[in-house]
C-alpha cells in the first residue's frame, strides 16, 4: 500500500513550536556546554590504530565470536569440515554476497544441502553463510546490509552464523560506517544494516549470559587476510 | 499463547502509596539480593567500559550538547524525520496520547487480519498499556524480550528499563515459565536451560505472527531510518519475520544527523550494560525492498506525544535528553534498595521520578516520587548525556510546593510563626520533650498532616539542649 500519514501533524507540530516559543530555561547550577563546532568521536584504546586485524581479531573474541585467520584466499576445505561436523549442519542458507557464495559451493561438495535465503528456509536452517560489508575492529562487530546480502535472515535464524570476509574490509570503529550513512554521495541507505557483534546473548536472568536466546548461539568468521 | 493479561500499567500508582511500596521492597530480602546483584554488575560495567574511551567525560558532554541541540529544534527535525520515513515507503501516525497510538496499532492490527502480534522490548508501548488495549481487540500479543516474557507471564511490569525481570530469581523464574511447558517436561534453574526454553516456544510464536510491535531507540532525521539496539535478536526478529512491522517511537529519541547518532550509539551501550557496543544495532530504513528475501511489505512509525510537549521548554525540560541506558537507576541509593516496583509505574530510578509524573497523568501519588532520592547526584555523574537529574527532582519538590493546599500552607505559616519567636519556639520543644514526638508536634499544626504522614522523625530527647546547656552539661 501506498505510504501513508495519519494523526495531524501541523496541529503536533505547533503545540510543540508554542512549547518553545520562549526557548529553553537555562540550567545554572549545570551549565550546558558550549555549541559542538564537530560531533567528537568515540576513541577507545581497545583500537590499535595501526593494526586494525589484531584489533578486530582480539576484540571479535572478547565478545564471543570464533575468528578463523586465513592466509590464503579462499576458505580451506579443512575448516568447512571442521563446522560441518562441529556444528552437525545438514541443511544451509546462503546470501547473494559472491563470498558467501563461494563457501556456500564448498559445503555442497561436502554434503550440505544449501538453499538461497527466504525466511522459510533461514528457519530451517543448521547454518546461515555470509559476508559482511565492513568489520568494526574497536568493537569486533560484523556489517550487514541488505543491499550487498539480499535479506536479512541468514545471519539471524539459524543457531549458526559463518560470516566470511577479507581482512580489508575491516575499518576502525562504527563512526567510519554510521557517519557514511548521512553523506550527501551516499544514496539511501539499505533497507536493513545491522551491526552484530557477537553471538546472540541475554542476561535477564540473574546477569548471567546465555547464548543464542533468539539469534545464533555462535558466530564464527573465517578472516581472509590476503583480501 | 498466554492467557495472563498483565494490570493496566498506567494505572499502577493508584491504589498504593509511594510509602505503602517502599515498605513492601525493602522488606524483601530476595528482591534486595536480586536487585543488589545486577545494580553492581551494570555500575562495575559501566564504569569499566567507559574506562577505555578517550575522555568519557567530555564525549558525555558532547552528547549532552546533541540532545539539547536537537530538542530545541525538534519541531522542524521531526518534520524532516516524518518526510524522509515516508520518502522511504514507511507510514507515520502523529499519536497525540498513549490511547491514540494503541488505537491506530489495533486498526493496522485488524487491517491485516493479525491474530497474533510479537513485540520486541519497548517502554513506549508499557507507557501506552498497548498489550491490554491490543488484546481488548481480540489480538493476542506475546513479549519476546526473555525478561519482558517472563514479567508478561507473571502478569508484572518491568523493574529496571534494560532488565526487566531483574527482581526475580531463577527459581523464581522456573516457576514462571513451568506452567507453559505443555508437554509436561520439568524445567530445571540454570540460565542457559530456561533461555534455550524461551527460544524454543518464541521461535514457533514468531514464525505465526503477523505483526511485529518495538520501540525505538533513536529516530534519524536525515535518512528516515530508526536504530533499535538489543542482545538477543528478539528485536531483529520483530522486524523482519512478521509482514507487517510498527515502531512506536517518543517523540523526543530523535536526532538529525548519523554523527550524532553514532555519538549516542557509543554512550548507549557502555552507560547501560558495559559493553562496547550492543549485540545488534539494527538500523532500518524503510519496508523490504524489491528483490529483496525477506523483511516487512509495511513499515509504521507512531511518533507519540502522550504528555512530552508539556515538558518541552518547561523546567523539566531536560529530562526529554533521556536515551534510556538505565545508568542512573544502577547508581541510585534508593534503586538499589527497593528495585523499580516500588516507584510504581513503568519507569523506575531518578529519570522514573522524573519523568512519571509527567507523563503518567497528575496525581498526588506520582508528584510523591519527587521525594524518592537523595539529591545525591550519582546519576547525573552516571548519565550518558548528562541530564542534571538532581535539579530537576527538586523542581518537582518545588512544584509540588506551589501546589501544596491552603491547610498545609497555612501550617507552615504556623510553624514559621512558632519557631521564629525564642519563647514560643522554647515552649514547643518543651512540649516535644515532655512525651510528644517532634512529627507530633507538627502534627499538631493544623493541616500538616500530610507532611507529616510520609516522615519519620526520632523521638526527642527527654530535656532540650537549651536545658542542658543552661544547667552547665558543658
Amino acid at each position: 500500500m501506498t505510504p501513508l500519514e495519519t494523526g495531524d501533524r501541523a496541529a503536533f507540530l505547533t503545540r510543540l513550536r508554542h512549547r518553545l516559543a520562549d526557548g529553553v530555561p537555562a540550567n545554572t547550577a549545570h551549565p550546558m556546554g558550549p555549541g559542538l563546532a564537530t560531533v567528537p568521536v568515540a576513541v577507545s584504546d581497545l583500537l590499535a590504530p595501526d593494526d586494525l586485524i589484531m584489533s578486530f581479531v582480539s576484540n571479535a573474541r572478547a565478545a564471543r565470536v570464533v575468528v578463523h585467520e586465513i592466509s590464503g584466499h579462499a576458505v580451506p576445505d579443512a575448516l568447512i569440515a571442521d563446522i560441518v561436523s562441529r556444528h552437525r549442519v545438514r541443511r544451509a542458507v546462503v546470501t547473494t554476497e559472491p563470498d558467501a557464495q563461494a563457501a556456500a559451493a564448498q559445503f555442497v561438495a561436502q554434503g550440505v544441502e544449501v538453499s538461497a535465503l527466504t525466511l522459510a528456509t533461514a528457519a530451517d536452517a543448521d547454518l546461515g553463510i555470509t559476508s559482511a560489508t565492513h568489520a568494526l575492529a574497536t568493537t569486533g562487530t560484523l556489517v550487514m546490509s541488505t543491499d550487498a546480502a539480499g535479506g536479512r535472515s541468514a545471519s539471524l535464524l539459524p543457531p549458526v552464523h559463518l560470516c566470511v570476509i577479507p581482512a580489508s574490509r575491516i575499518v576502525a570503529s562504527s563512526a567510519d560506517v554510521l557517519r557514511r550513512l548521512g553523506s550527501p554521495d551516499a544514496g539511501r541507505p539499505p533497507s536493513n544494516l545491522v551491526l552484530i557483534t557477537g553471538p546472540s546473548r541475554s542476561g535477564d536472568i540473574e546477569q548471567i549470559i546465555a547464548l543464542g536466546v533468539h539469534g545464533p548461539i555462535a558466530v564464527e568468521v573465517a578472516l581472509l587476510l590476503s583480501r | 499463547m498466554s492467557t495472563t493479561t498483565p494490570p493496566p500499567a498506567h494505572h499502577l500508582l493508584e491504589g498504593t502509596t509511594l510509602r505503602e511500596r517502599t515498605r513492601d521492597a525493602t522488606t524483601d530480602l530476595r528482591l534486595r539480593a536480586s536487585i543488589g546483584k545486577a545494580v553492581v554488575r551494570f555500575s562495575n560495567g559501566r564504569v569499566e567500559a567507559l574506562s577505555h574511551l578517550e575522555d568519557p567525560t567530555a564525549l558525555r558532554a558532547a552528547a549532552r550538547r546533541v540532545r539539547h541541540d536537537v530538542l530545541a529544534r525538534l519541531p522542524a527535525v521531526l518534520d524532516r524525520f516524518a518526510d524522509n520515513v515516508i520518502a522511504n515507503g514507511g507510514h507515520v501516525h502523529w499519536a497525540r496520547d498513549g490511547d491514540d497510538a494503541n488505537a491506530y496499532i489495533a486498526a493496522v492490527a485488524a487491517r491485516i487480519g493479525a491474530r497474533s502480534v510479537v513485540k520486541g522490548k519497548s517502554m513506549a508501548s508499557e507507557e501506552t498499556a498497548l498489550n491490554e488495549a491490543l488484546q481488548a481487540a481480540g489480538t493476542s500479543v506475546v513479549e519476546t524480550d526473555l525478561g519482558e516474557w517472563i514479567i508478561q507471564l507473571a502478569g508484572q511490569t518491568p523493574s529496571h528499563i534494560i532488565a526487566p525481570a531483574v527482581h526475580l530469581d531463577r527459581f523464581q523464574v522456573r516457576d514462571i515459565l513451568q506452567p507453559e511447558a505443555t508437554d509436561g517436561r520439568v524445567l530445571g534453574t540454570e540460565p542457559e536451560e530456561l533461555a534455550a526454553f524461551a527460544r524454543e516456544q518464541l521461535r514457533a510464536r514468531f514464525l505465526a505472527a503477523d505483526l511485529g510491535v518495538t520501540g525505538c531507540n533513536l529516530g534519524i532525521a536525515e535518512t528516515g531510518s530508526i536504530l533499535l539496539v538489543e542482545n538477543e535478536g528478539n528485536g531483529r526478529l520483530s522486524t523482519t519475520v512478521p509482514r507487517v512491522h510498527v515502531a512506536i517511537m517518543g517523540m523526543e529519541r530523535l536526532v538529525d544527523t548519523w554523527e550524532q547518532a553514532d555519538l549516542l550509539v557509543n554512550l548507549l551501550a557502555r552507560s547501560g550494560t558495559g559493553q562496547h557496543l550492543s549485540t545488534y544495532t539494527n538500523i532500518i530504513t524503510g519496508p523490504r525492498r524489491a528483490g529483496e528475501a525477506d523483511g516487512p511489505d509495511e513499515l509504521h512509525v507512531v511518533i507519540l506525544d502522550n504528555g512530552r510537549s508539556d515538558v518541552l521548554g518547561s523546567d523539566l525540560h531536560e529530562s526529554l535528553a533521556c536515551i534510556r541506558c538505565g545508568a542512573c537507576l544502577n547508581v541510585c541509593p534508593v534503586y538499589r534498595q527497593v528495585g523499580g516496583h516500588a516507584y510504581g509505574w513503568v519507569y523506575s530510578g531518578p529519570i522514573g521520578a522524573v519523568l512519571t509524573p509527567l507523563l503518567a497523568g497528575q496525581h498526588d501519588e506520582a508528584a510523591e516520587l519527587g521525594n524518592a532520592s537523595t539529591l545525591c547526584g550519582a546519576c547525573m555523574d552516571a548519565c550518558p548525556v548528562m541530564i542534571p537529574l538532581q535539579d530537576l527532582l527538586l523542581s518537582l519538590r518545588r512544584r509540588k510546593a506551589a501546589d501544596a493546599g491552603v491547610a498545609e500552607r497555612a501550617a507552615w505559616r504556623a510553624w514559621s510563626a512558632t519557631w521564629g519567636r525564642p519563647r514560643t519556639y522554647r515552649a514547643s520543644l518543651k512540649a516535644a520533650t515532655t512525651g510528644r514526638s517532634l512529627t507530633g508536634v507538627l502534627g499538631g499544626f493544623p493541616g500538616a498532616a500530610r507532611w507529616t504522614e510520609g516522615r519519620t522523625t526520632p523521638v526527642p530527647a527527654t530535656r532540650t539542649f537549651t536545658e542542658r546547656w543552661n544547667h552547665a552539661e558543658r
